[in-house]
């Protein structure tokens, strides 16, 4: 089960050589191991996270996870479903860090504006001019509100369709549930997000037509 | 079709995920509401930001990075690896020394005991002697 990794990754290696390799020491394997799954890892910890920068820290707190407990790792799911957890696992941790880091972070604004505008950057090589940069800003900051707004469970299986492409039979799989409460997972969650994006649209409306000029 | 129900399924409706006939049901309320088509809109445009954001450009230096934190902490419990090692050793000279020192101790103990006894004995000999030389009967006659 590898398909939000096969589909934008250079499959360097099959699963079973890269777990052989390192198990065995291999000082290639390491390389292997990232250059392989860094994309994925990426992918599922942005859908959690506001900044690419947020989720790139997360990415080496994963692999670093899955090089020291590699010993751990009884082979009964594939080896994506392995690091999908993880990497779940480590992007909510994450969250629950940074709530508590939320008052300092208050403080940095200035370099949170930077980690901001870089992630858009990133994300955006078309270099829209700033206008249209603030605007894909500002919903990315909606969404990533009303998806963080969502009860734990909700948050992670809508990540996993929307950012990973991950199919149902997979999600539940990573998330130890059957495909009927995955499926009723996403219902309730888009449900959710549905609600708390018509009061974003509902505040969004109501502001453009309180600024706009009386005529 | 009303405008809340509309509303409900709209993100299953814009990810295709409905079942066929809520689908139509949708899409034919949404071609008659200018609202629930602008709020369509709006949550397409809002949802697509993910399509965006699912692209991030690889860290080509995380391999090394990662290699790099890995030797670092290798490093750091090798050199901690001898102290299990050595705690039997620690252990053993520790019982060691006490013995020797707790021997020693007891020793002078001992010696200082003896010299006490020595002085005390000394002494009360002297207090007899002193008796003996100066009986009580004649001091009192001495009064
Ligand atoms: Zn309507």
């Amino acid at each position: 089960m590898s398909k939000g990794a096969n589909s934008t990754t250079p499959v360097l290696m099959n699963e079973p050589e890269v777990l052989k390799l390192l198990l065995a020491g291999d000082p290639a394997a390491v390389r292997s191991l990232v250059d392989q799954y860094q994309p994925m890892v990426l992918r599922t910890a942005r859908g959690f996270v506001r900044n690419t920068e947020d989720a790139r820290d997360i990415a080496q707190e994963v692999f670093i996870d899955i090089l020291t407990n590699l010993h751990r790792f009884k082979g009964q799911a594939s080896l994506s479903t392995w690091i999908y957890r993880i990497t779940v696992n480590r992007s909510l941790n994450y969250l629950r860090n940074s709530k508590r880091r939320q008052s300092r972070l208050f403080y940095s604004e200035d370099q949170n504006e930077g980690r901001r505008s870089e992630a858009v950057n990133i994300s955006d090589p078309d270099q829209k001019n700033p206008a249209e940069l603030l605007e894909q800003q500002e919903r990315s900051e909606t969404l990533h509100t009303a998806i963080l707004s969502l009860p734990g469970k909700q948050q992670v299986a809508f990540n996993l369709v929307e950012y990973d492409d991950l199919s149902y039979k997979e999600i539940a799989e990573i998330m130890h549930l059957t495909i009927s409460s995955v499926e009723s997972l996403l219902f309730r969650a888009r449900k959710n997000l549905q609600k708390k994006l018509w009061v974003c649209y509902k505040a969004s409306t109501s502001r453009e037509n309180g600024t706009k000029p009386k005529s | 079709m009303n405008c809340k129900n509309c509303r409900t399924d709209l993100v299953g409706f814009i990810r295709g995920t409905l079942p066929k006939g809520l689908e139509v049901q949708i899409r034919e309320h949404l071609n008659g509401c200018e609202e629930c088509r602008s709020f369509a809109d709006y949550l397409r445009t809002t949802l697509n930001v993910i399509h965006q954001e699912k692209v991030i450009p690889a860290d080509p230096f995380l391999a090394t990075r990662i290699e790099g934190i890995l030797s670092k902490s290798g490093a750091a419990s090798r050199r901690l690896s001898f102290l299990p090692k050595l705690i039997p050793a620690l252990t053993f000279s520790i019982f060691i020394l006490a013995g020797i020192a707790g021997g020693i101790g007891l020793g002078h103990a001992l010696m200082q005991a003896n010299e006490n006894q020595n002085i005390a004995s000394q002494q009360m000999s002297f207090l007899v002697d002193d008796l003996k030389q100066e009986p009580i009967e004649s001091f009192l006659m001495g009064l």
